[in-house]
C-alpha cells in the first residue's frame, strides 16, 4: 500500500500524525513476529546443543546427501529461515532436500571452556552421525554459514571420508587475503583485530569469559554508522505504510538483536588464532590437538561469498580454493552483503537453485 | 610483657593514659580503682602477647596492635577476620579511591574515544556540505539522504582506520577492563566475607567438569 512520502510532506501536521500513527501500530503489530518458523522435529540434543529435522510433506530426493545446516556462534541458525518468501530452508525444501539443522543454543558462563573441538569436532560429529541414523544414509553434506562454515571445512579435513560435501558460506578461511588490499576491501572489522594487541583481546574475553554478543553486535553496526541511523530514522519512516516490509525488519532486528555470547575458550581461537594469527591457512590451527590440513578435504566444496560482504572481505573467503583441489572446488559470488546472501530479495532466486543443483551433482 | 616487635607502643599507651589520670584531681577511692584496672590491663597483655609469641605470631588480642590500627595483630587481624585478607580500617577507602582512579580514567578514554569519532563526523559533514554546494540545485531527500549514508560512512570508515582512532579504541577498551577488575575484586572481596562462592572459584568448578568431560570423550574416542 503506498503511503504518504514522509519527507515531503513534514510541512504538513496531518501527514506528520498519520506517519507517527502508522509506525506505532506497524511495530505493535509486529511485536510477535516470529522468525525460523518452519516446522521442524528435534531429533537430538547434547545440553544446549540440539538438531532439528526440517518437516516433509513429501519424500526427499534420495539420490542427493541429507544437508546439515551449520551456523557459527555470532549469529542464530535462523537466519537461514527467516520468514516466508526470505528462507532459504524453505526454498531448499522445495527442491526435495531433507535438511537437518544444529542449534548451539545459548552459551553462558558455565559454556566458557568450550572450545573449537568442542564445536567442530564433537558436537558436529555427534550430528552427523544422528543423520546417518535417522536418514539412513552414510553421509551427509554441510552447509557452514560463516564460522560454522569453519567449523564444516575442520570437520571434513579431519574427517575425509565422513562427509559427501562442504558448502562454506560467507566463511573466512585466509584471515589475512584482505591486509594488503585498498579500503573496503581491508575489512574494517580484521584491521581493527589485527591492531588489537593479543594480551588486551585474552582480557578482554577473560573479563567475562565469554566474548558478549552484544558487544559484537555493537561492533558490527559501527563498522557502517551512518548506514545503522538511517536505518532506525529515515528507513523506519519510509516503511510505516508498507506492512510487509515493516515485517521484514522487525523480523531482521529480531535476528540482530538475539547475538548469542561465545564461550571464551572459542572465541580465543576464533580472535586470536585465526584472526590475528591467520592459522588455518597456514595449517597450525589445531582441533583435538592435531593442526588441521585444508588439503586433505576429499569432498566437493562449494564456496559462496558476498561480493559486497563488509564483514567477511570476499578475499577471505575467495581464498578457499587455493588450498583446494581444483576439481573439487565450485565457487558462487552473490551480488550482496554478507547476510544479504541468504536474506535479499535478489539473493533469493540465485543461492538455494544453485545449492540445489550442487547436492544434486554429488554423490550421496 | 614480651619483647615483642611492638609491645612498646602499647605500654607507651598505658603510660600516657596513666599519668593522664594521675594528673587529674579525683577522689582516693576512684584512683585506687584505675590503678587496679590499669595493673589488670598490663597483665592480661603480658599473657596474650607472650602466648602471641610463643605461636611466632601476634593475633587478634595482641595488644601490640589494639593501638597500631594498621599494623599485623591486634586491630589489623580483627579486620582481616571480618573483612578478608586484605581488610584493615583503611582498606574499603583505599579500594573506592582505587575505583575512583579507574573509573576518571575510563571517563576520560571515553572522553578521548567520542572526540576522535566526533571529528570523523564533523569531516563527514564538512565534505557532505561541500557535495551539495557544488551539485548547484539541491536534490529531493532520498537522494540527499543516500548521498549523505555514502559520504558519512565513507569518511568514518576511513577516520577508524587511523592510528588516533586504533589508539583510542585500544585505551578505552583498556581503561574499561581496569574499572571492571577494580569492581570484581571488590566484589570477590564481599563474597568471600559473606561466604558466597566467587566467580573465580565456579571457573575452577567449570574446569574441573570440563577436563572429566574430555576424559570421557577421550575414552569414548578409544572404543
Amino acid at each position: 500500500m503506498a503511503g504518504p512520502n514522509p519527507w515531503t510532506g513534514f510541512a504538513d501536521p496531518g501527514l506528520v500524525a498519520d506517519l507517527m500513527s502508522r509506525l506505532r501500530h506497524g511495530l505493535a503489530a509486529g511485536g510477535g513476529v516470529e522468525i525460523g518458523a518452519t516446522p521442524k522435529d528435534e531429533i537430538w540434543r547434547d545440553g544446549k546443543v540440539s538438531l532439528c529435522r526440517y518437516r516433509r510433506e513429501e519424500e526427499a530426493n534420495r539420490d542427493e546427501p541429507p544437508l546439515l545446516v551449520v551456523h557459527g556462534l555470532i549469529g542464530r541458525q535462523t537466519i537461514s529461515d527467516l520468514e516466508p518468501g526470505r528462507s532459504l530452508v524453505q526454498r531448499l525444501l522445495g527442491f526435495g532436500a531433507d535438511i537437518f539443522v544444529l542449534d548451539w543454543g545459548s552459551p553462558g558462563p558455565e559454556d566458557r571452556c568450550k572450545d573449537f573441538t568442542d564445536y567442530a569436532e564433537d558436537h558436529l560429529g555427534d550430528a552427523l552421525a544422528e543423520i546417518r541414523k535417522a536418514a539412513g544414509r552414510p553421509k551427509a553434506a554441510i552447509l557452514g554459514i560463516c564460522q560454522g562454515g569453519v567449523f564444516a571445512l575442520c570437520h571434513a579435513a579431519r574427517h575425509p571420508g565422513r562427509v559427501a560435501g562442504v558448502i562454506a558460506a560467507i566463511t573466512p578461511v585466509d584471515f589475512h587475503a584482505d591486509k594488503d588490499l585498498p579500503p573496503p576491501e581491508n575489512g574494517l572489522l580484521n584491521h581493527w583485530i589485527r591492531n588489537l594487541p593479543e594480551t588486551l583481546l585474552t582480557d578482554l574475553i577473560d573479563d567475562r569469559g565469554m566474548l558478549a554478543g552484544q558487544l559484537t553486535g555493537a561492533l558490527f553496526q559501527q563498522l557502517k554508522p551512518a548506514r545503522t541511523l538511517a536505518k532506525y530514522t529515515y528507513g523506519l519512516a519510509s516503511m510505516a505504510a508498507d506492512k510487509a516490509a515493516m515485517e521484514t525488519f522487525l523480523r531482521m532486528e529480531t535476528w540482530l538483536a538475539d547475538r548469542p555470547d561465545m564461550p571464551g575458550a572459542a572465541a580465543k581461537e576464533w580472535l586470536i588464532a585465526l584472526y590475528q594469527q591467520n592459522r588455518l591457512v597456514e595449517g597450525k590451527f589445531k582441533i583435538a590437538g592435531r593442526p588441521v590440513d585444508l588439503g586433505a578435504i576429499a569432498c566437493p566444496v562449494l564456496n559462496i561469498f558476498g561480493s559486497h560482504d563488509h564483514i567477511v572481505p570476499p578475499a577471505c573467503s575467495r581464498a578457499l580454493g587455493r588450498y583446494l583441489a581444483p576439481s573439487l572446488y565450485t565457487e558462487l559470488e552473490v551480488p550482496t552483503g554478507h547476510v544479504g546472501v541468504f536474506v535479499s530479495r535478489q539473493s533469493q532466486q540465485i543461492v538455494a537453485p544453485a545449492i540445489a543443483d550442487w547436492l544434486g551433482a554429488i554423490t550421496p | 610483657m614480651s619483647e615483642g616487635r611492638d609491645s612498646k607502643p602499647f605500654q607507651d599507651w598505658l603510660e600516657s593514659c596513666h599519668q593522664f589520670l594521675a594528673s587529674q584531681p579525683m577522689s582516693d577511692e576512684l584512683r585506687q580503682k584505675c590503678q587496679t584496672l590499669f595493673g589488670a590491663w598490663q597483665r592480661f597483655g603480658e599473657t596474650v602477647a607472650d602466648a602471641g609469641a610463643d605461636a611466632g605470631r601476634g593475633g587478634p588480642f595482641d595488644p601490640a596492635g589494639w593501638v597500631d590500627l594498621a599494623g599485623a595483630g591486634g586491630f589489623g587481624d580483627l579486620f582481616a577476620w571480618f573483612g578478608g585478607a586484605e581488610a584493615g580500617p583503611w582498606a574499603a577507602r583505599k579500594q573506592a579511591l582505587e575505583l575512583t582512579r579507574e573509573w576518571t580514567a575510563y571517563a576520560g578514554a571515553m572522553a578521548r574515544y567520542r572526540s576522535v569519532a566526533g571529528a570523523a563526523w564533523f569531516a563527514a559533514l564538512k565534505r557532505f556540505a561541500e557535495e551539495i554546494a557544488g551539485q548547484g540545485a539541491i536534490p529531493d531527500f532520498q537522494a540527499l539522504q543516500a548521498s549523505w549514508q555514502r559520504v558519512a560512512d565513507e569518511e568514518l570508515a576511513k577516520a577508524q582506520r587511523s592510528e588516533d582512532y586504533l589508539n583510542a579504541q585500544r585505551d578505552l577498551i583498556r581503561a574499561r577492563l581496569d574499572c571492571t577488575a577494580i569492581l570484581k575484586k571488590q566484589i570477590g572481596d564481599l563474597a568471600q566475607l559473606l561466604d558466597i562462592p566467587t566467580r573465580a572459584e565456579i571457573d575452577e568448578l567449570h574446569r574441573t567438569v570440563r577436563a572429566l568431560r574430555d576424559e570421557l570423550r577421550g575414552l569414548r574416542r578409544e572404543d
